[in-house]
């Protein structure tokens, strides 16, 4: 689509200078809302327990699942709580599930005297054929056996099961159910474009990365290519960095061990990293309006929702409006279009624990749980929310994503009510040299590469925007 | 193994026992505030507020018997208020703080610890589960005293 408009427009490359140039007006943004205030906050207070988000997170989903259930195994079933169970009854339960394994790392073990463990060495994924499910409501819990995958599910998801208590107090589970879609409103169309980078990893020392950085902000500022190409970059009316601003080594703790008076003249590797990025965003900003998402490795703060960067960090690019420093995750209607997305460290906490291979397929999965990030508390750092739990699905985006996958990957997902979502799993750009344009009108995705012309494709290498 | 309780068959709140004398429950069932009931917990017992009531002993419905003077003479008080007088009458203070004691323990709304009461009832009320006004109204009538508006357990580090 992107090339195929640029392809038209005939070729004024290598022509005679000409005495008009031919200029191009970016689209300008017909509407935009930021729609994160639930996961902006304001004052913290860390002196709550975790059973306040399980709480409210079981309150709130309750009445989805309930209706669900109804609508999967007909208005006639009982919906009990655990502790009305009869022996041998068939009925269903909601409630929210919690995985024993004991490959998880665990502080209290590790600690432990009298086991005299080493701490465990960090594997890719911690799951075990020995893993139990346990379903918890309210006031109890109850171990689950039955036709139920323990290696696909975590900790964290609420879900409705069908089935009997058994004498041994196990509960047979015979059918599960999620809360499926939530409710979603219908998109206008318009002709742009949103293009989604993730994971820019400056700061990591590889001079790889920073010409396809650089390669990426001249196409979206229409400084590269032909006509063509920067007629179709006028289309593209926002930038979205979904997170891994700095990179991994930018984190470096050596400087923690040693003296003061050895690191007294050493700079935090961040600092460098930032001030780069500051540039970067002062081009794009210029230009674009940019969206820029904290992730894993920003200086931001470490539990969900992660933040915004501050702004005191770029005060080059801020002198911009069109910079717009979001939280983690992000939600936001573009034109009409809702975007919500995450800089992935949702979904890689799931595929830690999870049988479940595909980063895509773990994304789609959280949008039919109807919960952003199911394993918040239990491993991946949260806030102690007490009021509601901000992470459940209010209702549904026409885009999800994430960032910092392995690679790119993008699917329309149709849901029960007819609801059309655009699943994009962002690809790390440090890594893979990819971004992704999507297309508010048809809810496509297309990956852009900016690999440099060392790599071994059989491509024009440069711009690799011919499909 | 798996924990759970009794199947609905027992009762959670202790009844009155029928050995009690009849001014006994009746005295129970005076002193349950007019107009107020909490949503029961299942399976269903009667307001829970009038099975707590006031705090009595069993003895007390046995009859008082009275021994003789010590040997020194001196004659001690009554060893047990006698049957038949009237319960102290609770202040206004601690009738409502034991209703907002009774709200903590409450499981409907969900964890009480580490968040006020007047928090827990807001939250209550946004999620739909219909917390009694009483509360919120005992609530404001006392601002600022940590008493009434801490929950059960603010002073420990929970």
């Amino acid at each position: 689509m992107f090339s195929e408009q640029a392809a038209q427009r005939a070729h004024t490359l290598l022509s005679p200078p000409s005495a008009s140039n031919a200029t191009f007006a970016r689209v300008p943004v017909s509407t935009y809302t930021n729609s994160s205030q639930s996961f902006r906050l304001g004052e913290r207070s860390f002196s709550r327990q975790y059973a306040h988000i399980y709480a409210t997170r079981l309150l709130q989903m309750r009445p989805f699942l309930v209706s669900r259930a109804q609508q999967h195994w007909g208005d006639g079933i009982q919906i009990k709580k655990l502790c009305e169970l009869q022996p041998g009854e068939k009925c269903c339960v909601v409630g929210t599930l919690f995985k024993a394994m004991p490959l998880q790392p665990s502080i209290l073990r590790e600690i432990s005297e009298e086991h005299n463990l080493l701490p465990q060495p960090p594997r890719s994924k911690y799951i075990h054929p020995d893993d139990q499910l346990v379903l918890e409501d309210e006031l109890q819990r109850i171990k689950l056996e039955g036709s139920i995958d323990a290696s696909k599910l975590v900790t964290g998801t609420v879900l409705a099961v069908l089935g009997s208590v058994r004498d041994s107090g196990k509960f047979l589970v015979e059918d599960h159910c999620f809360a499926e879609l939530a409710p979603q409103k219908p998109a206008p169309t318009l002709d742009t474009f949103v293009l989604l980078v993730s994971g820019l990893g400056l700061g990591g020392g590889g001079g790889e990365s920073l010409l396809g950085t650089q390669l990426l902000v001249d196409v979206v500022t229409g400084q590269l290519g032909d006509e063509g190409e920067q007629c179709s970059a006028a289309h593209v009316s926002r930038v979205i960095l979904a997170g891994n601003l700095l990179s991994h080594n930018t984190q470096s703790r050596d400087s923690i061990n040693k003296a003061k008076y050895l690191t007294k003249k050493t700079q935090a590797a961040s600092v460098e990293a930032v001030k780069m990025l500051d540039e970067i965003l002062l081009q794009l900003s210029a230009s674009v309006p940019v969206d820029v998402m904290p992730g894993e490795f920003d200086p931001t703060n470490y539990t969900l929702p992660q933040q915004p960067l501050h702004p005191c960090m770029f005060p080059l690019a801020t002198a911009y409006s069109t910079l717009q420093l979001v939280t983690n995750p992000y939600q936001a209607t573009i034109d009409g279009v809702r975007f919500l997305g995450t800089s992935g460290q949702n979904v890689s906490d799931i595929f830690r624990y999870s049988s479940m291979e595909d980063h895509l397929e773990i994304l789609e999965w959280t949008l039919r749980i109807r919960h952003i990030s199911p394993t918040a508390p239990d491993t991946l750092g949260c806030y102690p929310f007490y009021k509601n739990d901000p992470f459940i699905f209010p209702d549904c985006p026409h885009v999800y994503f994430c960032g910092n996958t392995p690679q790119f990957g993008s699917k329309i997902f149709r849901g029960p009510e007819d609801q059309r979502v655009l699943l994009v799993a962002v690809p790390d750009f440090s890594t893979t040299q990819t971004a992704c344009l999507v297309n508010l009108r048809s809810l496509a995705c297309q990956p852009i590469s900016f690999s440099g012309f060392g790599a071994e494709d059989e491509d024009l290498g440069g711009l690799g925007l011919s499909p | 193994m798996s924990c759970r309780t009794a199947g609905p068959g027992l009762a959670r709140w202790p009844q009155p026992s029928p050995l009690l004398s009849p001014s006994l429950s009746q005295q129970l069932s005076l002193s349950v505030p007019a107009g107020l009931s909490f949503p029961q917990p299942p399976p269903s017992p009667p307001a829970w507020v009038a099975a707590m009531g006031r705090k009595r002993l069993i003895t007390d419905s046995y009859p008082v018997v009275k021994r003789g003077e010590g040997p020194a003479g001196h004659s001690k008080g009554e060893l047990a208020p006698e049957l038949g007088e009237e319960p102290q009458p609770l202040s206004v203070d601690e009738a409502e703080l034991e209703l907002l004691r009774q709200f903590d323990l409450a499981w409907q709304y969900g964890p009480c610890t580490g968040i006020t009461r007047l928090q827990r009832w807001h939250r209550a009320e946004q999620m739909g589960l219909e917390p009694p006004p009483e509360v919120r109204q005992v609530l404001q009538t006392h601002p600022g005293d940590p008493r009434f508006q801490c929950s059960l357990w603010h002073l420990y580090p929970l």
